[in-house]
């Protein structure tokens, strides 16, 4: 049983960074960027101006008796209420003006963030997370999600599954969101936030799965044709699972796969990873440090972020996971808005190896270095 | 480490069904820090020949789980080896996580 699936709900999540947010209040809803959510209040002179306010509303926080609403509305609404002659007021509510989005550490420790700013999002890209399945509708994915499959079926018992591909553990929904959380105002952002995912179960809801179900998802991600194939998972050799990573290789498809969690030895990259077809990744600390846990050996090709990384989890909420699992969808999400650049299935992979940052650890450890999507990208990203 | 452990082997008519149970004997509580999705496995040996492995032909996330069990209490995970053949055979059961194996064995014929 998974023991970790309470999560955090969105909930608490909104209440705890709005502490944090009294500290930026001072500069006010001038200085909401126009996709940035305010929170506001509104009273109208008609049922039009009411119909108005609640359509800019993405959520609607209290209705008032009176002619009144506290809304939640997208910054860009707000002047359209403002300039409307059946509206009466608009006026910030309290302090709590943009809801905070955490830019969580492995984002920023890969310069991601640089890369967004200058508009490297992964727009047009497909990135399949085969995995154990996406929630359906997590608001801090589902925009981003195209197409789904399901090798195994989400549990009947689990109560919210919506698709057959839905998460019934947490796991896959966790590196969607790394890969490619949506960049608003809540929750976090993900490595390629314009990027599509497709979620492609594979594991069940205990987190293990079938080499021929593995292989299968595999396969189905060849035969759409998209752009990377995210494995965070591992085990022994299997070679119906090989034969599938070839056919999905020579058809183009990028795949990365975690190293794998086995700690202090020396040589013991798991499969998929090992393959020399799949981009192998092992994980890293907020500090640099190679994680306790990670795998490590000649086949290590990237190091990214994997410990206590926050991100998207079931019922809408958010977890801190550890695990090359983690790190494993860093460098998914950076391939796919590599390919969605126009970067080739080659060339992505180069372009990731040659740009990655020395973090100073062996070749066993780092492979290539850390993960650097600004340098990816061509940006200078100063290594912070 | 105070963790205690047992494995009993029931066989049936077409299958050996495993219990693996791990105790923790302490006064404090322990966490269990599983490396992945797999969080226990079986092996089974013939002499020194492994014959089955509950893991084998499948692969599991790779992200740690904690469980913490308290002082007192155990936790049990389930194995069964379907179909096998007539023989004299060792369960090996061990816990897959950062700490301690916590292995127990026991031997079974069919």
């Amino acid at each position: 049983m998974l023991e970790n699936s309470a999560g955090v709900s969105r909930r608490d999540v909104l209440k705890a960074t709005a502490g944090s947010i009294a500290t930026v209040s001072a500069t006010g809803l001038a200085a909401a960027k126009p996709e940035d959510t305010v929170e506001i209040n509104v009273g109208f002179k008609s049922d039009r101006g009411r119909s108005a306010a609640l359509d800019a509303a993405e959520d609607v926080v209290r209705k008032f008796p009176f002619d009144a609403v506290t809304i939640r509305a997208p910054k860009k609404a707000v002047t359209g209420l403002e300039n409307s002659p059946q509206i009466r007021y608009v006026e910030e509510n309290g302090e709590m003006h943009a809801l905070a989005q955490t830019l969580p550490w492995g984002i920023d420790r890969v310069d991601a963030e640089i890369a967004h700013n200058n508009g490297d999002t992964g727009w047009g890209g497909d990135v399949a997370i085969i995995d154990t399945g996406i929630d359906s509708d997590h608001p801090d994915l589902q925009g981003n999600l195209g197409t789904g499959y399901a090798a195994t079926s989400c549990s009947y018992w689990y109560g919210d599954c919506r698709y057959a591909w839905d998460d019934d553990n947490g796991h896959g929904t966790h590196c969607a969101g790394i890969a490619g959380a949506i960049d608003n105002s809540e929750g976090v952002v993900g490595v390629a936030p314009d990027i599509t995912l497709h979620a492609v179960k594979v594991l069940n809801y205990n987190g293990g799965g079938s080499y021929s179900d593995i292989a299968d998802g595999i396969r189905w991600v060849a035969d759409q044709g998209y752009d990377v194939g995210s494995l965070s998972l591992g085990g022994g050799y299997s070679s119906a699972v090989y034969d599938a990573v070839q056919y999905a290789y020579n058809r183009g498809v990028t795949l990365v796969a975690a190293a794998g969690n086995d700690g202090s030895c020396t040589d013991c990259v798991s499969y998929p990873a090992a393959h020399s077809e799949v981009i192998a990744v092992s994980a890293t600390s907020s500090d640099d440090s190679f994680a306790s846990f990670s795998s490590q050996g000649p086949e290590i090709e990237l190091a990214a972020p994997g410990e206590s990384i926050y991100s998207t989890y079931t019922g809408g909420g958010y977890d801190t996971l550890s695990g090359t699992s983690m790190a494993c969808p860093h460098v998914s999400g950076a391939a796919g808005a590599l390919r969605a650049a126009g970067y080739g299935h080659g060339s992505a992979r180069s372009r990731l190896r040659n740009t990655a940052e020395n973090i100073g650890l062996s070749s066993n450890r780092q492979g290539y270095g850390l993960l650097d999507v600004a340098s990816a990208f061509g940006h200078w990203s100063g290594d912070n | 480490m105070t963790l205690q452990s047992s494995v009993t082997a029931t066989v049936g008519a077409d299958r050996v069904e495993f219990e693996y149970t791990v105790e923790n004997v302490g006064n404090d509580p322990e966490d269990l820090q599983f490396r992945s999705g797999l969080k226990a496995d079986f092996a089974v040996l013939d002499g020194d020949v492994e014959v089955w492995r509950a893991s084998y032909g499948r692969m599991f996330t790779q992200a740690l789980q904690t469980e913490t069990l308290p002082a007192g209490d155990s936790r049990t995970f389930p194995g069964a080896w379907e179909d096998p053949d007539p023989g004299t055979y060792t369960v090996v059961a061990e816990l897959n996580t950062t700490g301690p194996d916590a292995e127990a064995r026991t031997d079974f014929s069919v």
